[in-house]
C-alpha cells in the first residue's frame, strides 16, 4: 500500500506478511520439515526417459484440450455476450454454477449419452465403438471443461472496450467488426482461458483414465501413494508448476484486460445480430449451448428424480452443509484484509506491482493435497491449532486468497482514480477516508471477492480432507463419498445442490460487480459534498 | 447510510458470525467421553456401526472418513504426519496393506482385542498391531447383455485369451487400493516375472486401466466395459441396483489360484489421546456383532468367523504380499504408466 503515513505503510506490510505466510507456509513446511521425511537425493532425482515421455504426451493432451475447448467456447461465449440479458444471463449463471460440479460427474453424464447412442447404433446394425485412446480422452476432457471454458471466454468478450466497436462500426460492416475487431480484442483473454483449461487438463488424471490413457500426474500420484514421500511429489510436480506458471502468466491477461477497460461498457454498443451469416452462427451457437447444458443437467435431474434423491440427500448432508458454510464464510472474512492490501499493491503499477504478480499467482499452482499436508505437518509438529476448525479455514485461504486479491483488483481498477486521490487529499484521517470513500467504493468488490471465496471453498476437496477435524465434514467430501457408489441419485442431488449454490454465488458476484458503477457515483457525490464543505473547492470529483 | 454500505456491513456481520461459531466450536466440549476414529471403510457401511457403538457404550465417536478419490492415501498420510502428536485413537481400514505401512512407520500400538482368540490364524497381527474384520474378495464383473454365458471368463488369465476385445475389459490402476494389494499378491503367488508379464500382456491387449474399482463397476454397468476386475462389495452394489451383471469368483477350479480375500483391519494408534476408549472401540469393531452387521450391509461377503461360503482363496500371507509390494509398485509403474 502506497502512501498515507507510517501507520498505513506498516499495516500494509503486516497484511502482506499475513498473505505470504498463509500462502507459502504449507509448501515450505513440506520442503523444510520434510513433512514425511525421506532421502533428499532421491527426492531431487531427475525424471527418467519414461517420465519425460509421459510429460510430453500429457502436455500435448493439455494443449489439444485447451485449443479445442477454446475453439468451441469462443463462438458460444460470443453468442452469450451479444445477447447479455434474460435467457443469456441465466445460461451464464448455470454455466458458472456448473464449474463446481466435479468433472467426473459431468463426464459420467456424457458417457451415458455416448453409450445410449452406441446402443441405438448397434440396434440398427452398426458396430459399437469403445471410447478409448488419446483422442477420446481429449474429447471427454473437452466436454467436461467446456462450461468453464465458455465462462472464461465470455469474460474475454466482456472486457472489450465497446467504444472501439462503435468506432469500427462507422467504417466496416457488422461481420467484419466482429471478426476483425471484437475477436482480436478478446484474443488475449481467450488464450489466457485456454491456458487455464490446459492447466486443469494437465493436473487431471481421472478423465484420461476412463479412456485407458496414462498421464504424468497419475504416475506422480502412484509414486506418492506407494512411498508417501510428499517432498519427492513436490519436486516431481515442478515441471507441472512450470507449466502452471506459464498458464497463470497468460491468465493475467484476463484480469489486465478486464480491469483496464471495465469502465467503458455500453451494452447497446455490442455487435448486433444482423445478416444471414450472423443469424446462422447465432442459431448454431445457441443450439450448442443448449446441448452443452441440457445433457449433464438433465442427466443429473433424471438420476436425482429416479431415486429418493433430493430429500434423502438433503437429510444426509444437512450438517455438512452448515459445516461447509461455516468454513467458507470464515475463510471469506479472514481473507478480506490481506487480499485488500495485495490488490492495492497490484493496482499501484510500477516495479512493486510487477514484483507482486508472480508472488500472488504462484500459490494457485500448489497442488491442494500438498497444501493440506503442509498445514497438517506444521500443526502436528507444533501442536498449533491441531484438531481445531481453523485448519480447514487456513487451507482454504492458502488456496483462494490470491483469487480474492485478483477480484478486489478488478473492483479497485473499476474505481475512478481521481476519486481515490480526492479521498487521499481531503480525508480528515485514514480511517475517515476509508469509511466515507474507499469502503463505499469497494463495498461491492469486497462482497464479490468474499462470495467467490465462499463458492470456491464450498467445492474444495484435496486440502480439506487432510486437515478437517475428526467428527466434521463438508458437502464436497460427502459428495465424493457418495460418488464411490456410482452415478447415484444422491450424487446427482448433491451435484445439483452444489451447482445451485455456486450459481447463486455467481449471480451475486455478477450483480455486485456490475453494480459497482452505482457506488462510484455515490462516492463521487460524497467527494463533492466534502469539497463543498470547504475543504477545497477545486477538488476533482466526477462521475463516469 | 447508503444501501451498498448497509449491505456490506450486513455481510460482514454474517461473516463475523461464522468466525465466532468457528471459535466456539474450536473450544470443544470438555468432559464427554469420546473416541476419534479415522475410517477408510465406506461411510455407508461404517457409520451405522459406529452409531451402534455410541448407543451401546455411551462413548461419543468423532469419525473422519476417507474418499476414494484420495486413494486411501489421504488418511494414511495424515496419520503419518500426525505421528508425533496423534489426534486419532483408532484406524479402521477397508483393507490391510496400508495398515501394514502404518505398522512399519510405528504409527500403530500393540493391542490384542478380546475376541482375537476366536479369529483364524493370520487374521490377527503377530505383534498385535492390527486385527482383521470381515472380508471382501476380488471378483470379475460381467455385463450379461454384452457377453454370452459361454464366453464369460472364469480365470484371471482368461482376460488375456478371451474373445472379448481388450478395450472392453477394465481393471483399476494397480497402484492404489485393493487392486495394488491384488497385484502384490500375484507377485507373491506367481513370482515377479510372471506377474509383471501378466500386466504387460494386459496392457498390450489394450485392456483399459481406469481410476478405481467403482469406476470399473460403473463402466461395466453402463456397457462401456463388458468385463471388469473389481471388489465383491462394488459388484454387490451393481447387483442390488438390478444391473445386467453377473459376479464371477475367479480361479475357483480344482488346483486353481483362488481369489484374493481382503479383510478390513482395525488398529489402535500409538499415543492415542483416548487410549482407553480406543481399546473399547477396537474390541467392538473386531467383534462378531460388527462383522455380522458389515455382512448385512453388504461390505463384507466372506466373514472370518464360522463356516465360510465355498471359496478358494489365494494361498499367500499378508507379510509375503507386503514384501512384494515395493517391487510390484515400481515395476508396474514402469510397465503400465507409459
Amino acid at each position: 500500500m502506497k502512501t498515507g503515513g507510517p501507520t498505513r505503510v506498516s499495516a500494509g506490510v503486516m497484511l502482506w506478511a499475513v498473505f505470504l505466510l498463509i500462502c507459502y507456509l504449507p509448501p515450505c513446511a513440506v520442503v523444510v520439515l520434510g513433512a514425511l521425511g525421506s532421502p533428499a537425493a532421491k527426492d531431487l532425482s531427475l525424471p527418467g526417459p519414461r517420465r519425460l515421455q509421459l510429460l510430453l504426451y500429457s502436455a500435448a493432451l493439455a494443449l489439444a484440450v485447451a485449443g479445442l475447448a477454446m475453439l468451441l467456447a469462443a463462438p458460444l461465449a460470443a453468442a452469450l455476450w451479444r445477447a447479455s440479458r434474460g435467457l443469456a444471463r441465466a445460461t451464464l449463471w448455470i454455466l458458472l454454477g456448473w464449474i463446481v460440479v466435479p468433472p467426473c460427474v459431468t463426464a459420467m453424464a456424457w458417457l451415458g449419452l455416448w453409450n445410449g447412442a452406441q446402443a441405438f447404433l448397434t440396434s440398427w446394425g452398426f458396430g459399437g465403438m469403445p471410447l478409448t485412446g488419446w483422442v477420446a480422452a481429449a474429447l471427454l476432457q473437452t466436454v467436461s471443461f467446456l462450461p468453464l471454458a465458455v465462462a472464461l471466454a465470455w469474460l474475454g468478450f466482456e472486457s472489450i472496450d465497446t467504444e472501439l466497436l462503435q468506432a469500427a462500426r462507422m467504417q466496416r460492416p457488422e461481420k467484419a467488426v466482429f471478426l476483425c475487431i471484437a475477436l482480436p480484442l478478446a484474443a488475449p483473454a481467450l488464450v489466457a482461458g485456454g491456458g487455464l483449461i490446459g492447466l486443469l487438463s494437465l493436473l487431471d488424471f481421472s478423465l484420461p483414465s476412463l479412456c485407458g490413457v496414462t498421464v504424468y500426474t497419475l504416475d506422480l500420484f502412484a509414486e506418492y501413494s506407494a512411498d508417501g514421500n510428499a517432498r519427492a511429489a513436490l519436486f516431481g510436480a515442478l515441471p507441472l508448476a512450470a507449466a502452471c506458471a506459464v498458464a497463470l502468466w497468460l491468465s493475467q491477461a484476463i484480469f489486465r484486460n478486464a480491469v483496464s477497460v471495465a469502465r467503458r461498457h455500453d451494452r447497446a454498443a455490442r455487435v448486433p445480430v444482423r445478416g444471414l451469416f450472423a443469424r446462422v452462427l447465432c442459431v448454431f451457437c445457441w443450439t450448442g449451448l443448449a446441448f452443452l447444458l441440457l445433457v449433464p443437467v438433465l442427466a443429473l435431474v433424471w438420476m436425482a428424480a429416479s431415486g429418493t434423491g433430493v430429500g434423502a440427500a438433503w437429510a444426509a448432508v444437512r450438517e455438512e452443509m452448515f459445516g461447509s458454510l461455516r468454513i467458507a464464510l470464515a475463510a471469506a472474512l479472514l481473507g478480506l484484509l490481506p487480499a485488500l492490501a495485495v490488490a492495492e499493491t497490484l493496482a499501484e503499477g510500477g516495479w512493486r506491482s510487477h514484483a507482486a504478480w508472480p508472488l500472488v499467482t504462484l500459490p494457485l499452482a500448489i497442488p491442494p493435497t500438498l497444501v493440506g499436508i503442509g498445514w497438517a505437518a506444521l500443526s502436528a509438529r507444533t501442536g498449533w491449532l491441531q484438531g481445531s476448525g481453523w485448519l480447514p479455514v487456513l487451507a482454504a485461504l492458502t488456496r483462494f486468497l490470491p483469487v480474492a486479491a485478483l477480484i478486489l483488483l478488478v473492483a479497485r481498477r473499476r474505481m475512478d482514480p481521481l476519486l481515490w486521490d480526492a479521498a487521499r487529499v481531503f480525508q480528515a484521517n485514514p480511517w475517515h477516508g476509508f469509511r466515507r470513500v474507499r469502503l463505499p467504493l469497494l463495498g461491492r468488490g469486497i462482497l464479490a471477492a468474499a462470495t467467490l471465496t465462499v463458492a470456491l471453498t464450498l467445492g474444495e476437496l484435496g486440502a480439506t480432507l487432510v486437515v478437517i477435524p475428526p467428527g466434521e465434514s463438508t458437502l464436497t467430501l460427502r459428495l465424493y463419498q457418495f460418488l464411490h457408489y456410482g452415478a447415484s441419485a444422491h450424487v446427482a442431488a448433491l451435484g445439483l445442490l452444489l451447482a445451485t449454490l455456486a450459481a447463486l454465488a455467481g449471480v451475486a458476484v455478477g450483480r455486485l460487480l456490475t453494480g459497482a458503477e452505482g457506488n462510484v457515483r455515490a462516492a463521487g457525490a460524497l467527494a463533492t459534498e466534502r469539497t463543498e464543505d470547504g475543504a477545497g473547492r477545486d477538488a476533482p470529483s466526477r462521475s463516469p | 447510510m447508503k444501501t451498498g454500505t448497509a449491505v456490506a456491513l450486513l455481510a460482514l456481520v454474517v461473516l463475523g458470525l461464522a468466525v465466532a461459531i468457528t471459535v466456539v466450536r474450536c473450544a470443544g466440549q470438555p468432559g464427554a467421553a469420546e473416541v476419534v476414529v479415522y475410517v477408510s471403510v465406506d461411510r455407508v457401511h461404517a457409520e451405522p456401526l459406529l452409531d451402534d457403538f455410541s448407543a451401546q457404550t455411551g462413548i461419543r465417536v468423532k469419525a473422519l472418513y476417507d474418499v476414494e478419490a484420495a486413494k486411501t492415501t489421504g488418511l494414511v498420510q495424515r496419520l503419518i504426519a500426525e505421528k508425533d502428536r496423534p489426534q486419532a485413537d483408532v484406524f479402521f481400514n477397508g483393507e490391510f496393506m496400508q495398515t501394514l505401512t502404518l505398522k512399519e512407520q510405528g504409527v500403530l500400538a500393540a493391542y490384542r482385542p478380546a475376541e482375537a482368540e476366536r479369529l483364524p490364524a493370520g487374521a490377527v497381527d503377530r505383534d498385535s498391531r492390527w486385527t482383521g474384520v470381515g472380508g471382501r474378495v476380488r471378483v470379475l464383473l460381467v455385463n450379461t447383455d454384452k457377453v454370452p454365458r459361454d464366453a464369460r471368463p472364469k480365470r484371471l488369465e482368461e482376460l488375456l485369451t478371451t474373445s472379448i476385445p481388450g478395450a472392453r475389459i477394465g481393471v483399476a490402476w494397480p497402484f492404489f487400493g485393493t487392486t495394488a494389494t491384488h497385484a502384490a499378491a500375484l507377485y507373491a503367488a506367481w513370482g515377479p516375472e510372471r506377474a509383471r508379464q501378466y500386466f504387460a500382456d494386459l496392457k498390450a491387449r489394450g485392456v483399459r486401466f481406469v481410476d478405481g474399482n467403482s469406476v470399473v463397476r460403473d463402466l461395466v454397468v453402463q456397457g462401456e466395459l463388458w468385463v471388469g476386475l473389481t471388489d465383491s462389495d462394488d459388484a454387490l452394489g451393481a447387483t442390488e441396483r438390478k444391473a445386467p451383471v453377473e459376479t464371477i469368483l475367479p480361479d475357483q477350479e480344482e488346483n486353481g489360484l483362488g481369489t484374493l480375500r481382503i479383510p478390513a483391519t482395525v488398529a489402535l494408534v500409538t499415543g492415542a489421546p483416548h487410549a482407553e476408549q480406543g481399546q473399547v472401540l477396537v474390541d467392538f469393531l473386531s467383534s462378531g456383532y460388527a462383522e455380522a452387521k458389515l455382512q448385512r450391509s453388504g461390505f463384507c461377503q466372506y466373514p472370518l468367523r464360522g463356516e465360510a461360503k465355498a471359496l478358494r482363496t489365494m494361498r499367500v500371507r499378508a507379510d509375503e504380499i507386503a514384501a512384494n509390494w515395493p517391487r510390484a509398485q515400481s515395476e508396474l509403474r514402469e510397465t503400465l504408466a507409459r
